[in-house]
């Protein structure tokens, strides 16, 4: 994957290409915004890491130019600000995710494979597979094996979720927001809590795991071993 | 402090304008009465002047000038106080009779100066002024004259009450005007005097009341409403500073421990990767120890109200009911939600900040009562307002602790031991007064009841920020009953402002969305 990253601290810069270069992707690093805007308007870049705060112009105003000239790379905001008004103004600027600092280095990864693989036509199917799990969106009927699985609506919801991300790694506070929509850590085991029940229901009475727990990251459903 | 110059006080320059104005007054009274009295004075003398003119000129016509003559005589001489002028002059002009020997014929109306008037005898009033007025007899020319001294006397009357009413008024005005300026001066320097005190450090000091209720008591209870303001958020931020350091140092000590023994004891790379697992989530703990106390600073700047719209408070609840149901059930508790979803009840808010204010007090419900505990969520609509209710049968909060932990980062004495940042409950005081609504903690009999009661929309979310305030009501009041219990004492908080304070540690909602 090429990622560019607008950055202005160095040592932020540093820990973000160093981890993706040990994920085997290409990073370039720019600490200033117009440059940073040139360059994405120059080439192709499969994502854009952008500071909030940067030197020359800020993230905002990035992301506004960059849409206005009909660029349509995927961005994340990587920033310090952490009010839920600058969230909610990153995302209407244009950015499609907001990561605030300090951060882990998985829960950026996460975030930057689900957006840049974001499989855009994918909104139109209406059945999910994964293994010999299905799901109907439109009847709204989780099957599995043939046999169908009764599941709560914000179980189908979960598991809608996970499906749609298939192979890719969704953090617990992924899950919180796009799930429940909780912009905020709960200091109750809600995310397990929800994944377990879920398995009891999906995984539990078939022979095979398709609901994995990712190490220190987040869940993930595929059909690998 | 307050001028030492006089004319620069406030009730002194406003005691002297309206003396001015009411002398003004009065002394324009007295010049038209004046005015009007001798016009009307001055019109009786002629009227007088000529009938008396009349008079001796019919004795002319009836018996003759040496009769006239006779008359004029009797009448000048008969006049002691001279008050009247009388003068008979032949055709030729020389003196027949009269008290005035000489005086030339005029036409019409004139006043004769006394000074100039050459008088056969040299008596009366030397100021005197005199009405006259010619008139042609059979052999020559008749002069009656009345002196104007009614006139002077009544001048003389209104200038002597118009100077008497002056000095008792400006008396009154001046002696009221200064009384009143003292009473309101004192007041002045009272407030003067408690806010350079309370700027000196002495921030309890209030502005005493006079118990009047007019306009500088009110001043002076919006000053003291304001130092109270104040007064709360220094305590705050005293508070928060050492609640932080306090609160800090546990996890930095513990952090750096860790740090520690993967340095010098880790003699395995697992090991090692486990000690710097457990000191990365120490300060995760930390940064969200920040980032709670960062949002709720945020909420209390009040900026989020710009994002509120109408939401239905019974679908949030449900769907936290929701989500908590199952976590509730892990933990062996059982969460039952009577909130009825088919009718909406509107309010003006933010989902977003609604939905983390419920989640916080259910999990608060949740991770500090033991296994088997109910807890149960409601919604009342009363009186113009929505009550959401939060209650469970766990171990509640000691009336006593009730008001404190709504402070920053407070924490109950047997809550200590669980995991929390001691911010949930001042998280969800600040949303709770963003909304302009009231939280109630009160006793369940057993256990806690959160009664968190939100103005209906249109009633005005525009509920006074700021006017938070942590109050104990008396067990079975009405605030309290309506919440359903009779014990022991409630404590209702609207907001943070001063609810500093944390909860029995509330589960702090850190974290940001991402």
């Amino acid at each position: 994957m090429r990622i560019l990253v607008v950055e202005d601290d160095p040592d932020t810069a540093a820990y973000v290409s160093h981890g993706f270069a040990e994920e085997g992707h290409v990073t370039e690093v720019l600490p200033d915004g117009r440059d940073g805007l040139s360059q994405a308007m120059a080439e192709e870049y499969d994502v854009l890491i952008v500071d909030r705060m940067l030197p020359g112009l800020d993230g905002l105003s990035f992301v506004h130019a960059l849409r206005a000239a009909g660029h349509r790379a995927p961005v994340i905001f990587l920033t310090a600000l952490g009010g839920v008004d600058d969230r909610v103004d990153g995302l209407n600027a244009g950015g499609d995710d907001y990561l605030i600092k300090p951060f882990a280095f998985s829960e950026l990864l996460a975030r930057v494979n689900a957006l840049a693989r974001r499989p855009h036509l994918r909104n139109a199917e209406t059945i999910l597979k994964v293994g010999d799990l299905m799901m109907d969106l439109v009847a709204r009927k989780v099957t599995r094996a043939g046999t169908v699985i009764d599941v709560q609506p914000r179980e189908f919801r979960l598991l809608e979720v996970l499906m749609r991300n298939k192979g890719r790694v969704l953090t617990r506070t992924m899950l919180l927001e796009r799930v429940w929509s909780f912009h905020f850590e709960p200091k109750t085991s809600v995310v397990e809590t929800h994944i377990s029940r879920l398995r009891s229901k999906v995984d539990r009475p078939f022979d095979k795991e398709l609901i994995k727990t990712v190490r220190c990251c987040g869940y993930t459903i595929n059909d690998h071993e | 402090m307050i001028t030492n110059d006089l004319l620069k006080r406030t009730p002194v320059r406003l005691a002297a304008t309206f003396t001015a104005l009411f002398a003004l007054t009065v002394i324009a009274l007295v010049a038209i009465l004046y005015l009007v009295i001798s016009a009307d004075l001055a019109s009786n003398i002629r009227k007088h002047v000529e009938e008396t003119s009349n008079a001796l000129a019919a004795i002319d016509d009836e018996q003759g000038f040496d009769a006239l003559t006779a008359v004029v005589e009797n009448e000048a001489r008969s006049v002691r106080d001279f008050s009247t002028i009388f003068l008979l002059r032949r055709d030729d002009g020389t003196f027949r009779a009269g008290n005035v020997k000489n005086v030339a014929v005029f036409n019409g109306w004139s006043v004769l100066d006394r000074a100039w008037l050459p008088m056969v005898a040299d008596q009366g009033d030397p100021d005197d002024s005199f009405y006259a007025i010619w008139k042609p007899v059979s052999k020559g020319h008749l002069l009656v004259g009345w002196s104007d001294r009614q006139i002077r006397e009544v001048r003389r009357i209104l200038l002597h009450g118009l100077a008497w009413g002056l000095a008792a008024t400006l008396l009154v005005a001046i002696g009221s005007a200064v009384l009143l300026a003292r009473r309101a001066q004192e007041k002045i320097e009272m407030f003067a005097s408690t806010l350079s005190r309370v700027s000196a450090g002495d921030i309890r000091r209030r502005v005493p009341l006079s118990g009047s209720n007019d306009d500088l008591d009110q001043v002076a209870e919006q000053i003291n409403a304001t130092l109270a303001h104040l007064q709360r958020l220094i305590e705050n931020v005293n508070q928060s500073s050492s609640d932080i350091a306090h609160d800090l140092k546990k996890p930095i000590g513990r952090l750096r421990r860790r740090l520690e023994e993967a340095l010098c004891s880790a003699q395995t790379v697992a090991e090692f990767k486990l000690r710097v697992d457990e000191a990365l989530y120490e300060v995760d703990c930390i940064v969200d120890t920040f980032e709670a106390l960062l949002r709720i600073t945020q909420i209390e700047a009040g900026v989020r109200k710009e994002r509120f719209r109408d939401v239905d408070l019974a679908s949030i609840l449900i769907d936290v009911a929701d989500i908590y149901e199952p976590v509730a059930d892990e933990s062996n508790d059982r969460l039952i939600c009577a909130v009825n979803g088919a009718s909406k009840v509107r309010i003006h808010g933010d989902q977003e900040l609604l939905t983390q204010l419920f989640a916080n007090v259910i999990e608060n419900a949740i991770r500090h009562s033991p296994p088997g505990t109910r807890i149960g969520i409601d919604l009342q609509s009363v009186g113009g307002r929505h009550r959401a209710i939060v209650w469970d049968s766990g171990p509640g909060i000691p009336a006593r602790e009730r008001e404190n932990v709504f402070r920053r980062l407070y924490r109950l004495e047997r809550a200590r031991t669980t995991q929390g940042s001691g911010l949930g409950l001042s998280l969800v005081a600040a949303i709770v007064d963003l909304h302009g609504a009231t939280v109630t903690l009160s006793d369940n009999h057993p256990g806690l009841r959160v009664v968190i009661s939100f103005p209906a929309i249109r009633s005005g979310y525009a509920t006074k920020k700021g006017a938070a305030r942590v109050a104990t009501a008396p067990s079975g009041s009405p605030a309290t009953s309506s919440a359903g219990l009779g014990g022991a004492s409630d404590v209702t908080s609207s907001g943070n402002g001063d609810g500093v304070g944390a909860s029995d540690n509330a589960g702090a909602s850190t974290s940001v969305p991402g």
